[in-house]
């Protein structure tokens, strides 16, 4: 473990602080664009770093990396559209709050449960980022299979209700998944020759669609919103002690899912958030709430999607394996700054781990002031007429698609999916199985298919392995469990 | 009702043709599935729900829309495609001024405001993504 003096060094530095504000201002217009990603900018902020020393060009990216994830709950809540996939699951009961006048209280808690998430994550990444990875380690094709089925088991969950609706939405989102170059043959599926298929249907393309272009139509379509919500969006924004009592219990299950799968490969903050919603959901004593503007949902989302960067890190710098794609994008950041994450980091450069420890931190601190004084400015996005904000909306999901990768093909995804998603809504499918189908389908068929080819086809490789059999086991109990229910109240 | 039978109609009619599109697939080998074997098992499931909700659409109330609202949502999702097909074609501060112009005057929006609203809305974003982002519009 890193002495902790070395945490001062970073923490007592007035220039580490300006850089450390100049990337969480740019997290902050990252994350809150629809489209943008905390990936996006940290690729667009990489080369700027070249001027600068190694520490500041860290400060600068974690800052960024914390703020971005974080402020992509702020029009999640606000106007139903996440800022970023992480933020997804945030939006199913931050906005319900937002609409029903509480708009303050939910940013305000989202600002609090995210730097809890972050602050918990930084303590795993600080005492047990060793032994966690040595667990890492054991994680073969099977088990990251397993970690997928359990993931996409959570449907049932995230289907609000309507679990056959939630279960199509779930396959019709595994089927454009299978979109694009076969991972293992390298057959081209489903691409009627357009060479944009080939990589596959760009899933931030998709999300802009569903949640932001599909979120304007519905609201043209549906009753409109009460003028004394935005009012009373300006009080509460701190929870109480009885609020604060009543949320440990998502807070600390949402961080230990967030830092578990930000452990994880491949797996990130936005399947953290959406596995901690569902997860706190079933635990909760009053799971009909959720997705109704549950201020439980709202803890468990948030800190599940942020505790995830703790977790990321964790991965990435003690193994050099990207947790996510945010991750990768800091790897190369670091290697272009001649650091060479993986073991040997945590053992030769004890100072860095503490610094990075310490950028976070204060990364997450100034991240949760924004939130909390920004929360009462914010929220009078919410007194705009209702028709100038669609108009904002549709204008930056645009050209926040564009922005990807300067290709109108995802521009023509999202308005695609914005329409499809539009009918679906609709008619009552919800969306949030799709996309989860949509993250982890990939993850689960290539992995699949591994683990047949290790075990030359046998299915024994899924139950023999500990870890794969408890991931299963977990994904039967979350299908099942539903099902279970029922038939108890019949 | 009609409406969301036809929605799950739609998905009947994807899935098959999802199936049917993975019939000429390369086979597996060595006890490793090909290609064709997810996607296809994902097809029939999708077929399966789709069609129980054919016949159990089950939806739920929907908001009655005024025959203005619709016009308003309809000419939104055709100029929506027509926006995306002239990206190329027409300037962005152009084509994005008169996208929103149009989009704010079917939601009865007065002429004035609504073309002070698309004008300030695309200069800035083109100022944000352009200058700031060095973005390409």
């Amino acid at each position: 473990m890193p002495d902790p003096s070395l945490l001062l060094h970073a923490l007592l530095s007035a220039d580490t602080w300006l850089y450390v504000i100049i990337g969480v201002a740019l997290g902050v217009l990252f994350g809150s664009l629809p489209g943008f990603t905390a990936t996006m900018g940290l690729a667009v902020l990489t080369p700027f770093t070249f001027r600068v020393g190694a520490d500041q060009a860290l400060a600068m990216l974690l800052g960024l990396l914390v703020s971005a994830v974080f402020s992509g709950g702020i029009p999640a809540i606000l106007l139903n559209t996440p800022g970023t996939p992480a933020s997804i699951a945030l939006a199913w009961d931050g906005y319900p709050m937002a609409r029903a006048g509480r708009a303050g209280f939910a940013l305000g808690l989202n600002a609090i449960a995210a730097f809890f998430g972050i602050v918990v994550s930084l303590v795993v990444l600080w005492a047990a980022a060793l032994p966690l990875t040595q667990i890492a380690l054991q994680f073969g094709p099977a088990e990251y299979f397993a970690v997928a089925a359990f993931g996409i088991s959570t449907m049932v969950g995230a289907s609000q209700g309507a679990v056959v609706r939630g279960l199509a939405m779930g396959f019709l989102g595994l089927l454009l998944a299978s979109i694009g170059l076969d991972a293992i043959s390298g057959y081209p599926r489903y691409t009627f020759g357009q060479p944009e298929l080939l990589d596959g249907v760009s899933f931030i393309a998709v999300m802009v669609g569903l949640f932001g272009i599909a979120e304007v139509l519905m609201q043209m379509a549906g009753p409109p919103r009460p003028r004394e919500g935005a009012a009373a969006a300006l009080t509460g924004i701190l929870p109480t002690w009885a609020d604060v009592r009543r949320l440990v219990k998502p807070a600390l299950s949402g961080t230990g899912i967030g830092v578990w799968i930000g452990l994880l490969p491949a797996a990130g903050a936005d399947v953290g958030a959406i596995i901690a919603w569902d997860q706190s959901r079933r635990m909760s004593r009053t799971p009909e709430e959720f997705g109704k503007g549950s201020a439980e949902g709202v803890v468990a989302a948030s800190t599940g999607a942020n505790a995830g960067v703790g977790g990321s890190l964790v991965t990435t710098l003690a193994l050099g394996i990207p947790g996510d794609s945010a991750a990768a994008v800091l790897i190369g950041a670091l290697l272009m700054h001649g650091l060479q994450p993986g073991p040997l980091l945590f053992r030769n450069r004890p100072d860095l781990v503490a610094t990075i420890v310490a950028l976070v931190f204060m990364a997450a601190l100034l991240t949760v002031l924004w939130g909390l004084l920004g929360a009462r400015y914010l929220s009078h996005l919410l007194r705009l007429r209702d028709e100038y904000l669609w108009a904002s909306v549709l204008a930056i999901s645009l050209v926040g698609t564009y922005a990807l990768n300067q290709s109108v093909g995802d521009v023509w995804t999202a308005a695609i999916a914005g329409l499809a998603g539009f009918a679906l809504r609709r008619y009552g499918f919800p969306m949030g199985p799709l996309v989860l189908a949509l993250i982890l389908g990939p993850m689960a068929e290539s992995n699949l298919r591994r683990a047949l080819a290790l075990s030359e086809g046998s299915l024994d490789i899924f139950v023999t392995r500990p870890i794969s059999l408890l991931f299963l086991g977990l994904a039967l109990l979350t299908l099942g469990w539903p099902l279970v229910k029922q038939l108890r109240h019949r | 009702m009609t409406g969301a039978r036809v929605t799950a109609g739609a998905l009947m009619v994807l899935a098959v043709a999802a199936v049917l599109g993975t019939l000429g697939y390369p086979g597996g080998a060595q006890g490793v599935p090909g290609p064709a074997l997810v996607p296809r098992l994902v097809a029939v499931a999708l077929l399966v729900t789709a069609g129980w909700l054919v016949a159990r659409p089950d939806a739920p109330a929907l908001h009655p829309l005024t025959a203005r609202r619709a016009r308003a949502i309809a000419v939104t999702c055709v100029s929506l495609l027509a926006y995306v097909a002239l990206w190329d074609a027409v300037p962005f501060v152009v084509r994005t001024a008169v996208a929103l112009l149009l989009f704010l005057r079917l939601l009865d929006i007065a002429w004035r405001p609504a073309a002070i609203a698309a004008a300030a809305l695309s200069v800035s974003v083109f100022i944000v993504f352009e200058r700031f982002l060095a973005i390409r519009l």
